[in-house]
């Protein structure tokens, strides 16, 4: 799978790049592409461009607060869940992007 | 489409984070972009709960939200129905329902509310610890013999009052001159009262009325004590206690040991409980055995609170008493204004770490009060205290004072039949200077008026004391009293650097008069062959608003200005802050009143005086960034407050706080000076490291996890990161209780974002034995990492610092590291590596 995520959570100290590093880790050893954007204390960093989301077969939010720009997604197959859950088992929510994407 | 919607925060407690979470909650229902934005600039994402109670709105705070998006209309009719019609009402229901719960919470830090304590209530007045047995002491009462006695014949009950009077008389003038400062004055103060004829006239109309001599002194002070307590002036009110104390001691020489009041007799460490303790009541305790006190109705101004903060023993007041019980365990915690009744093993261990570890702070960060302190880029700001004796002066040494800001000396001459004379005043300043070792001393002359009486200079009464005959405008009239304490202050001046200054001076000429009188006493002191310093400075208060406008003029007479911030307001926005129903217009971070105060030192400034700040806005850490914005020489506080204002100053950039103070004036109420400061722009660009051996401690022996989020917060303080140990542990619990953090494979990362901390820092701790921590995959806690982060820090290598911990923290090589490093040194060498340390 081509996978697009952001995470982002109420601080953004820490649980926004945990959630960001699981699925990063989790994804690539399982042999699909991922690219994560964060929205965290330092606002975003490594943003998602059009093209990243436009190739992606599906997106995943791992986010306890909004999305910023969320309109880039517009159209999309999103798979939201919690920080909590990227964190704790992220292929979990790897197993949710597999059954949206079919 | 974009619309906005502009309104008045209606919630009386501010938008704190129950009403945040509904604002959160309905804007979710919208893709829009929204935005809570206060009129001062500062805003927040409106989705985001700790961003939206991060932007501190306070009740009437104007705000505006600003919707950005497809659905913005609906969004917008969504919100204003929200905030204009069920905001208010819905917290309030809610508040309502976890009251009871919240008392002792907003008082107590988590670490040590879970253990349970037993709390009273009340107002702290004099800081610090203390624990010791409860022991009662009650007012005036007589036994039921004494109520129940015949009077002999009046002549004869008369006899024994004067007897028990003049003996009291002598007693207490001895007992004066052989004791100093507060004391002396306090016990002359009541020889005066003792040998009062009014007093003395109501005594002996009981006693003609068939009264014993013990019934009639009773009577004549629960008189006096019902009159005085009904004055509007709490300083008045307060002097009822001085009575009270009088009419005890008299009682116990009229009616010998039986009096129930008299005689307490503390037998090892005691906290002192009494709705009224009186001064003498105090001074008569064994202060070996005296660890603190807890007072009910006891003024905040009265002498034995005064006498309380001067002998350094912790004391509440406002508190329950009754439901103190005498003869058990109780802690006095004055700084947080409460009492701990019969504290469990636990408790006392609490206090005892907590008094251990502001023990090693002192110590660690004694090198940083040394001197006088300077911002990051070098400029410095000196921090005097303000103090009535010499044992207030010495505290405020030890903890690290430049000198004395202000040494106020009304304390010597109120409550006495005859002023004090110029050696028994010299004696005072001398004491005072001794004890300054060598640092400045700024003594003022009389500050005396229609609102504190002395005797001896038979004021006349006044409609508006406070615009009446007050400071610098009697001394005209008192012309040897005057030259008596310029005499005794220059005459302190051989002994150390004295400076004199003159309180409530009006206009140019006044300041003119008063240099004179400064020439005339250093004439006649020159005269006679006594030794002075010849160059003491001379300067005035600057109290009254009119000065602000000629500080040209007024520096031509005077070497230096101290700023009476206190007064300057009450004139300013004409307000008795006494007076409840106005005094939030006592504002000092009133724009207008920053630019009243831009305009002194920028005019006194030009003239090349110096400035300093003795009210109690200077005293204010948290005001230090305008002081520093608006470059004053000093600021003067608290005996016990010089440290903590210095680190302040330290961790400031005087570039920011100027800019902060130009922008803080132009803002347009004090609710956005005040989130100006917490936003924390004035702070220093840091270069300080985020973390260090010293940050990581193996072997902790916590208990639980708020043990170990106490110790973690302690470990900040000891480092000198924050000096509010309990706001930070307050802010690590508040992100806590939304879901722990508690990541798996025994590790936590407890972390918040605060004002209250200086700057970012991960503190390490691993635990002897893992503790529950309500982690994801259940397993108990090992190793336990705190990231606290200044609310001002929006994206600076620290931040990147921690957030490159989180993403290694998701690494089992990294954890197992963390997990065998058994040294600090260790721990701190696995971080370095793999964070680029």
């Amino acid at each position: 799978m081509k996978i697009v995520a952001v995470t982002a959570c109420p601080t953004g100290i820490a649980h926004t790049y945990m959630a960001a590093e699981q699925l990063q880790k989790t994804a690539t050893a399982a042999g699909h592409t991922i690219r994560v954007e964060t929205q965290g204390a330092m606002g975003i960093e490594d943003e998602l461009s059009r093209q990243d989301i436009a190739d992606a077969d599906v997106a995943i939010f791992a986010v306890d607060i909004e999305v910023e720009h969320r309109d880039r997604f517009a159209g999309k197959k999103i798979v939201q869940v919690s920080v909590k859950e990227a964190v704790k088992d992220p292929k979990a929510v790897l197993a949710k992007a597999g059954v949206m994407v079919g | 489409m974009r619309t906005e919607y502009r309104f008045k925060c209606p919630l009386v407690n501010g938008l704190h984070a129950r009403p945040a979470s509904m604002l959160a909650e309905a804007a979710r229902a919208f893709t829009s972009a929204i935005v809570l934005r206060k009129t001062c600039g500062t805003a927040a994402d409106l989705r985001s709960v700790l961003s939206l109670v991060g932007l501190d709105v306070k009740f009437n705070d104007e705000c505006v939200v600003e919707i950005e998006g497809d659905d913005a209309a609906a969004c917008r009719v969504a919100l204003v129905d929200l905030i204009e019609h069920r905001l208010a009402q819905e917290d309030e229901a809610a508040a309502r329902e976890v009251q009871s719960a919240a008392v002792a919470s907003v008082l107590l830090p988590a670490s040590l509310e879970r253990l349970h304590p037993r709390v009273v209530g009340g107002v702290g007045v004099s800081p610090g610890v203390g624990h010791g047995d409860g022991v009662r002491i009650s007012g005036l009462t007589l036994t039921p013999e004494q109520v129940a006695a015949r009077a002999r014949s009046p002549v004869e009950e008369l006899a024994k009052v004067r007897v028990a009077t003049a003996a009291l008389r002598d007693e207490l003038s001895r007992r004066a001159i052989s004791s100093t400062g507060i004391e002396r004055e306090l016990l002359g103060a009541h020889a005066s009262i003792a040998t009062d004829p009014a007093l003395l006239g109501e005594v002996e109309r009981a006693i003609d009325g068939g009264a014993t001599a013990v019934q009639a002194v009773a009577s004549a002070a629960s008189q006096f004590c019902g009159r005085l307590g009904k004055a509007t002036s709490a300083y008045i009110r307060d002097r009822v206690v001085d009575v009270q104390d009088v009419a005890m001691q008299l009682l116990t020489r009229l009616g010998g040991k039986q009096c129930a009041s008299c005689g307490v007799t503390l037998s090892g460490p005691s906290v002192v409980l009494a709705e009224l303790l009186t001064p003498s009541q105090l001074l008569g305790l064994d202060r070996t055995h005296l660890r603190g006190l807890v007072l009910g109705q006891q003024g905040a101004t009265s002498h034995t609170v005064i006498l309380a903060r001067s002998m350094g023993v912790p004391a509440i007041i406002d508190a329950a008493v009754s439901e103190v019980p005498a003869g058990r365990p109780i802690i006095v915690d004055g700084g947080r204004g409460v009492a701990l009744v019969e504290p469990s093993e636990a408790v006392i261990h609490w206090y005892e770490r907590a008094s251990r570890v502001d023990a090693q702070r002192a110590e660690r960060l004694s090198p940083l009060v040394r001197g006088i302190a300077a911002t990051t880029d070098g400029i410095p700001l000196e921090v005097g205290c303000n103090a009535s004796g010499p044992d207030e002066v010495s505290r405020a040494m030890q903890a690290g004072a430049d000198g004395v800001g202000l040494l106020r000396t009304e304390l010597l001459f109120l409550d006495r039949e005859t002023p004090p004379s110029e050696g028994e005043q010299f004696d005072v300043y001398a004491q005072v200077v001794r004890a300054a070792g060598g640092k400045p001393v700024i003594i003022r002359t009389l500050d005396i008026g229609g609102d504190k009486p002395a005797k001896y200079m038979d004021l006349p009464r006044e409609e508006n004391p406070f615009l009446g005959q007050r400071g610098f405008r009697l001394y005209a009239a008192y012309e040897s009293l005057v030259r008596d304490q310029l005499r005794a202050i220059l005459r302190a001046s051989a002994l150390g650097p004295v400076k004199v200054m003159a309180p409530m001076v009006s206009i140019p000429a006044e300041a003119a008069s008063f240099r004179l009188m400064v020439d005339q006493a250093k004439a006649s002191l020159a005269r006679e062959g006594t030794a002075f310093d010849p160059a003491t400075q001379v300067g005035v208060m600057v109290e009254v608003p009119g000065l602000a406008l000629v500080m040209d003029q007024l520096c031509r007479h005077v070497d230096f200005v101290s700023i009476g911030t206190n007064d300057l307001a009450q004139y300013t926005f004409a307000v008795d802050r006494g007076n409840a129903a106005v005094a939030p217009l006592h504002d000092v971070r009133n724009p207008a009143f920053l630019r009243l105060l831009r305009l002194i030192v920028v005019g006194a400034r030009g003239a090349g005086c110096w400035v300093g700040v003795c009210g109690e806005m200077g005293g204010d850490a948290a005001n230090v960034p305008l002081m520093l914005g608006l470059q004053v020489n000093e600021v003067s506080g608290a005996p016990g407050a010089a440290g903590t204002l210095k680190l302040a100053v330290r961790s400031a950039d005087g570039a920011s706080c100027r800019a902060l103070l130009d922008h803080a004036c132009n803002c347009e109420g004090s609710a956005d000076v005040l989130s100006l400061l917490s936003s924390g722009s004035w702070r220093a660009r840091t270069v300080e490291p985020v973390t260090a051996p010293d940050f990581i401690e193996v072997d902790v022996d916590a208990g639980s996890k708020e043990d170990a989020i106490r110790h973690a917060v302690e470990r900040l303080y000891v480092l000198g990161r924050t000096d509010q140990p309990d706001e930070v542990e307050r802010a690590v619990w508040a992100r806590e209780v939304t879901y722990s953090t508690g990541l798996g494979y025994g590790f936590a990362i407890p972390h918040c974002s605060a004002s209250a901390v200086s700057c970012a820092s991960l503190v390490v701790l691993k635990l002897a034995n893992p503790i529950e921590w309500g982690s994801t995959d259940g397993q108990p806690v090992r190793i336990v990492l705190l990231l606290t982060v200044p609310a001002s820090d929006q994206g600076g290598t620290h931040l990147k610092v921690l957030a490159k911990l989180s993403r290694k923290l998701m690494h089992e090589d990294f954890r197992a590291s963390l997990m065998d490093a058994a040294r600090p040194g260790d721990v701190y060498a696995v971080l370095a590596q793999a964070l680029g340390l």
